[in-house]
């Protein structure tokens, strides 16, 4: 009970993060391709990475 | 482009599709199950791109390519942040709706929902809330495919719809989710391959190499590369609707139970990741690419027609067959999903109902929706349009609920009023164009259908008061 609590805090706590990243950091970047261009890919990739790397531990 | 081209490019894609649509007939078995699940049995690569090719619909070649155009890559901030939190959403919920799928025997979404609150009514509410919303947007796929073959090949628009409809009924109403999904896998990868090669014609034919092309966007169009370019309200209100589309949307969800087994389902996840990120940066960059060769475009609509004007004929009628696969692989699920909720949640829940008479309701009601769908288009209402760029915003209002499954205190009549009330603070503000504070109607619907879940489900819940008695009744 009390790890699957903390699977949720620690999921909302990453979910939170991450979008606020999404929200914020691009609109302060240079109108270079270094940019917010990268920072969106970037920021997808790891997503990804970190939901193959948690779903995979849950499969 | 000749129409006796694009007929006999569009009757080779048709009659494959018909062939692993009848194959998938052969090989499906009996039952509600099997005909609109798979019976659970799907493996890791067709779940992957039928999930894909039902969330990226149309819009992605036309709309999205125009949208880069005109507000560079705010558009593409927008998509990766629908791709981001789905990735999450997905991370965290598919495994759980999977397992949940398969203990609780669930074949809709909606009878999750129906079970976890105990309340056949609040599946009625979903299944209605969903049809209003999903029918709109069904018709908005076919009224593009109508347009694309009047504009492309002459074909009168009535005529497209209507091969649209034959297309969408044939892979459907054979056989089920199998032939939805095996001929999903087919879309999807014409998809894609057919939007790599034109990304590359267009920068290696328009540019000479990727590396000219980011640096005649960085010197000539430096504002395509500002985030700010889209208002910070605009942008906010048009993602977070879609933020949630993986739990909101039936025809999406529904596939978190297809999967036979878990590492199906990872699969399933990892597969629609990549496939999300390669065919947004591809669709964006022609966008962008677009805007450097041809700057003068008014009607951002017709980018890809433009582009399309330019490439090779062999080229551009693949690209087209792609688009025509993307709307039709969104709207086969969709009409599935619908059919199926009718089917478990509203149909199967009348009282004295034969259950071997449910599989005969729920095949009929697949040519249903989509006449119905049809209709819509054939009328071209002004209204259609408006009522499917609701539909996102709208299908937000089910997503406390959903979420609200693993919340111990959630109750039923939570769900059913946060539902009500974000679904009705969406029709409201979209019919009067009044967005208060500026924020747009799906920010709204999101902060009032929470609020309205929380506080009326902290307002029912007897479980503490239960629990309380219960202590007196022992002492």
């Amino acid at each position: 009970m009390k790890n699957a609590y903390a699977k949720e805090k620690k999921f909302l706590a990453v979910y939170l993060v991450i979008v606020a990243l999404d929200f914020t950091v691009p609109f302060l970047l240079p109108h270079k391709i270094t940019g917010a261009y990268l920072f969106w890919i970037i920021l997808t990739i790891i997503t990804i990475l970190y939901g193959i790397f948690s779903i995979g531990r849950q499969a | 482009m000749k129409t006796s081209a694009v007929v006999f490019v569009f009757a080779i894609w048709f009659v494959i599709g018909c062939l692993i649509s009848y194959y998938a007939k052969k090989k499906r078995g009996k039952g509600v199950a099997e005909y609109f699940i798979a019976n659970r049995k799907l493996g890791g690569f067709a779940a992957a791109m039928t999930y894909s090719a039902t969330t990226y619909s149309a819009f992605m070649m036309v709309g999205l390519v125009g949208m880069a155009y005109a507000v560079g890559i705010s558009a593409m901030g927008f998509e990766l942040t629908y791709l981001i939190s789905t990735v999450l959403l997905l991370t965290y919920f598919a495994p759980k709706f999977w397992a949940m799928g398969k203990q609780y025997n669930c074949i809709t979404p909606t009878e999750l929902l129906s079970k976890r609150y105990k309340s056949n009514l609040l599946g009625i509410i979903v299944t209605v809330f969903a049809l209003i919303m999903l029918v709109p947007y069904m018709s908005v796929q076919f009224t593009g495919i109508g347009y694309l073959l009047q504009g492309l090949a002459g074909i009168p628009y009535i005529v497209g719809i209507t091969i649209a409809l034959i297309v969408i009924i044939t892979y459907t109403f054979w056989g089920g989710m199998r032939s939805v999904a095996w001929t999903d896998a087919l879309q999807s990868v014409i998809m894609i391959i057919a939007s790599i090669v034109l990304l590359l014609y267009v920068i290696l034919s328009g540019f000479g190499s990727f590396g000219n092309f980011f640096g005649t966007l960085q010197n000539s169009h430096p504002e395509l590369l500002s985030a700010k370019n889209m208002s910070y309200q605009k942008f906010i209100g048009l993602s977070i609707p879609w933020m949630f589309f993986a739990l909101t949307n039936p025809q999406v969800s529904q596939r978190m139970f297809l999967p036979k087994d878990k590492k199906s389902l990872k699969n399933m996840v990892i597969g629609f990741s990549f496939f999300g990120l390669i065919y947004t940066f591809i669709v964006v960059n022609l966008g962008l690419a677009a805007k450097c060769i041809f700057p003068n475009i008014l009607k951002t609509d017709t980018v890809t027609m433009e582009i399309l004007n330019h490439v090779p004929t062999a080229l551009a009628l693949i690209v087209f067959i792609s688009i025509v696969a993307a709307s039709v692989s969104t709207v086969d699920s969709i009409i599935l999903s619908l059919s199926s909720m009718c089917t478990v949640d509203i149909f199967g829940k009348i009282p004295k109902i034969n259950k071997e008479k449910q599989l005969p309701f729920g095949v009929l009601m697949v040519p249903t929706i989509a006449i119905l769908a049809f209709i819509f288009a054939l009328g071209r209402f002004g209204a259609i349009v408006e009522l499917s760029v609701m539909s996102s915003a709208g299908l937000l209002a089910t997503a406390p609920a959903y979420i609200g499954i693993f919340w111990k205190r959630a109750t039923k009549i939570g769900a059913i009023t946060s539902i009500l009330a974000g679904g009705t603070t969406v029709i409201i503000l979209y019919s009067t164009k009044y967005f208060p504070l500026g924020m747009w109607p799906g920010v709204w619907c999101a902060i009032i259908s929470t609020l309205t879940f929380i506080l009326v489900s902290l307002g029912t819940d007897r479980s503490k008061q239960q629990s309380k008695k219960e202590v007196l009744l022992n002492e």
